[in-house]
């Protein structure tokens, strides 16, 4: 069972050195594109020599020298809190529009959230940017912060936009599971006992409907942490994906951080695991 | 039944009927731009009704510039028109590869007798979404690059086709195995039928229209990803920076691919809006065309029968 797991962290380790080292290996400098070896085989053996002496956790930024774990806790703790709370919303809003889509016979609305479904983030990240300030501009009323300022992390927008997406994809998934649950006999059976609307939703197409959403998550997380990028760069939040894209290429500094994203994603997974969970013990007993 | 088909067809001509406008607009539109490739509006005296005054790029849009200009002065509209060909066929090439050789070793993987089913291996890799490989394949290369935009464009390419086919070979894959089970491919593999005669004649009839929507939501999704690089100025066809004091200070792009634009324009969203929208909805509906195709698709080949809700 162990080995599996063990496996997959390996592959990690190889698969992130690979892709950090990546820009080294290719050298575009001569006016030609040249592949060398030597410089990737040096920036891993002295990240392996500096992870004694703890070199290997610092970065630069500009010429002083910083270190990776005292700067990163913050980055961590405000990427960690948008994803949580993002996911939280997107979890309820995809089963409570899930189940209402499953009754929709029109198919205009499922063209429209499909097709908000299709809309790239950047795409609408910039758009809901441009909303707030032609609203600013016309009416003079500041609805939300359009990105982050030096001390002050945007709020509004960047959690609209990391629960939006997520929950779009998972009302269009989800409500699939509802429509085809609800051809299921035993909800046939229900009915005609007579046993009341909510009380069937709850109980036997919610009940059903979990362990779909469980097998969801993985997508659901995977489709978060990429959107975390898009959204942490566009509103300017303090997060850790600032480290990747701000300080130039750094090896230790973007092995390091790639790794606390896996840890981060593992941490996550495990939160929506949990909150799913909850939900089961809140809302299905016999 | 019939209804049910001819509902599904408005959105097919639609979306069929923009996409080859898209591709007409991406080989004829530099025939039609108003101004040439490399012409700039600099600096220039305009006359005022308090008399002379000196105006510099971004000009808004106006009668002279109908989409505005650029910080540089280049016509937005001239900008767009180039573009178009680079943004439009490089998603169409990529997702055809994708499809073609994740199809094909999908299908070979999917026909193989008692082949085991090849699974993503997906775990803590889904920590690292598909741009940020890309991003660092491409931060090398791309910035200044001795390279040709053409030769740029084949490498980028090729890269986010690789990147994609796993996911197609195990869609494929699973699908293949899934029809394996019906019954009149069991009975011509009994009466010794070999593979090429399962493949051509039982499997692939079956698995073509799946193959034309996964290859339309695969042009969408390679968009998505073009779009992800440019905001991080990775453009298609290479990136030229001018580097200040402070670094890196102005970013252009080579081919003036539509992402690149937008990723160009997002820097003036407060001041000159004029800059990101032209490109940011020629983008959407580019995504819109390809999408309202894929649903029309969908609802075509849509299973005739079947069970109603209780509920």
């Amino acid at each position: 069972m162990y080995r599996g797991k063990v496996i997959s962290v390996l592959v990690l380790i190889m698969f992130v050195i690979l892709l950090s080292g990546f820009p080294l290996m290719l050298d575009t400098s001569q006016g030609a594109l040249k592949f060398t070896v030597t410089p990737f085989v040096e920036a891993v053996k002295s990240y392996t020599d500096g992870l004694t002496t703890g070199e290997s956790f610092t970065y630069k930024i500009k010429d002083r020298e910083r270190s990776f774990f005292e700067d990163m806790t913050g980055f961590f703790t405000l990427s960690l809190t948008y994803l949580f709370i993002g996911g939280v919303i997107a979890t309820i809003v995809g089963i409570l529009a899930g189940g209402w889509m499953a009754g929709v016979r029109q198919n205009g609305i499922k063209d429209v959230v499909g097709f908000l479904g299709t809309i790239p983030d950047f795409i609408l990240i910039i758009l809901l940017q441009l909303l707030v300030i032609l609203i600013y501009k016309s009416t003079g009323i500041r609805v939300a912060k359009v990105a982050s300022t030096f001390n002050e992390p945007a709020v509004l927008l960047p959690l609209l936009t990391i629960s939006l997406i997520p929950a779009i994809y998972l009302i269009n998934s989800l409500s699939q599971r509802t429509y085809q649950i609800m051809t299921e006999d035993y909800v046939l059976t229900a009915r005609a006992r007579g046993l009341n609307k909510l009380y069937i939703y709850v109980q036997h197409i919610f009940r059903n409907l979990l362990p779909f959403l469980k097998a969801d998550l993985y997508k659901v997380t995977s489709i978060m942490m990429g959107n975390l990028f898009i959204v942490e760069y566009l509103y300017n939040l303090p997060g850790m994906t600032r480290l990747l894209f701000t300080y130039g290429h750094q090896f230790n500094l973007i092995v390091n951080t790639l790794f606390v994203l896996a840890v981060m994603y593992v941490v996550f997974l495990w939160g929506m695991k949990l909150f799913v969970s909850g939900l089961e013990r809140v809302f299905i007993y016999d | 039944m019939t209804e049910r088909r001819k509902k599904g067809n408005w959105r097919i001509y639609l979306g069929l009927s923009l996409v080859l406008l898209f591709m007409l607009m991406a080989v004829v539109g530099p025939f039609f731009a108003p101004y040439d490739r490399d012409e700039q509006d600099g600096i220039k005296t305009i006359q005022t009704e308090e008399g002379p005054r000196i105006v510099a790029p971004p000009y808004p849009p106006s009668e002279e510039h109908w989409l505005g200009t650029d910080k540089w002065g280049y016509d937005m509209l001239t900008m767009m028109l180039y573009g178009a060909k680079y943004t439009v066929f490089t998603a169409l090439v990529v997702a055809l590869l994708r499809v073609l050789i994740g199809g094909g070793i999908g299908l070979y993987l999917g026909i193989r007798p008692g082949g085991k089913k090849w699974q993503l291996q997906t775990g803590w890799l889904g920590s690292i979404p598909p741009f940020i490989m890309v991003y660092f394949l491409l931060l090398a290369i791309n910035f200044n690059s001795p390279l040709s935009p053409l030769e740029l464009v084949v490498i980028q390419g090729i890269v986010m086709t690789i990147l994609g086919v796993p996911g197609i070979i195990s869609t494929i894959q699973e699908k293949t195995i899934d029809l394996k089970k019906n019954l009149f491919v069991t009975a011509s593999q009994a009466m010794g039928a070999g593979k090429w005669h399962m493949i051509t004649r039982h499997i692939f009839p079956l698995l073509k229209e799946n193959l034309v929507v996964l290859l339309v939501n695969e042009i969408i999704l390679v968009l998505n990803l073009i779009g992800q690089l440019g905001l991080f100025y990775l453009f298609l066809g290479g990136t030229i920076v001018e580097y200040g004091f402070f670094g890196p200070e102005n970013f252009l792009s080579r081919t003036f691919e539509w992402a690149g634009l937008i990723g160009l324009g997002k820097n003036f969203l407060l001041i000159n809006q004029w800059m990101v929208i032209p490109p940011i909805l020629a983008f959407m509906m580019l995504i819109f065309s390809f999408y309202i195709l894929s649903r029309g698709l969908e609802q075509k080949y849509q299973q005739t029968y079947h069970k109603a809700p209780h509920i």
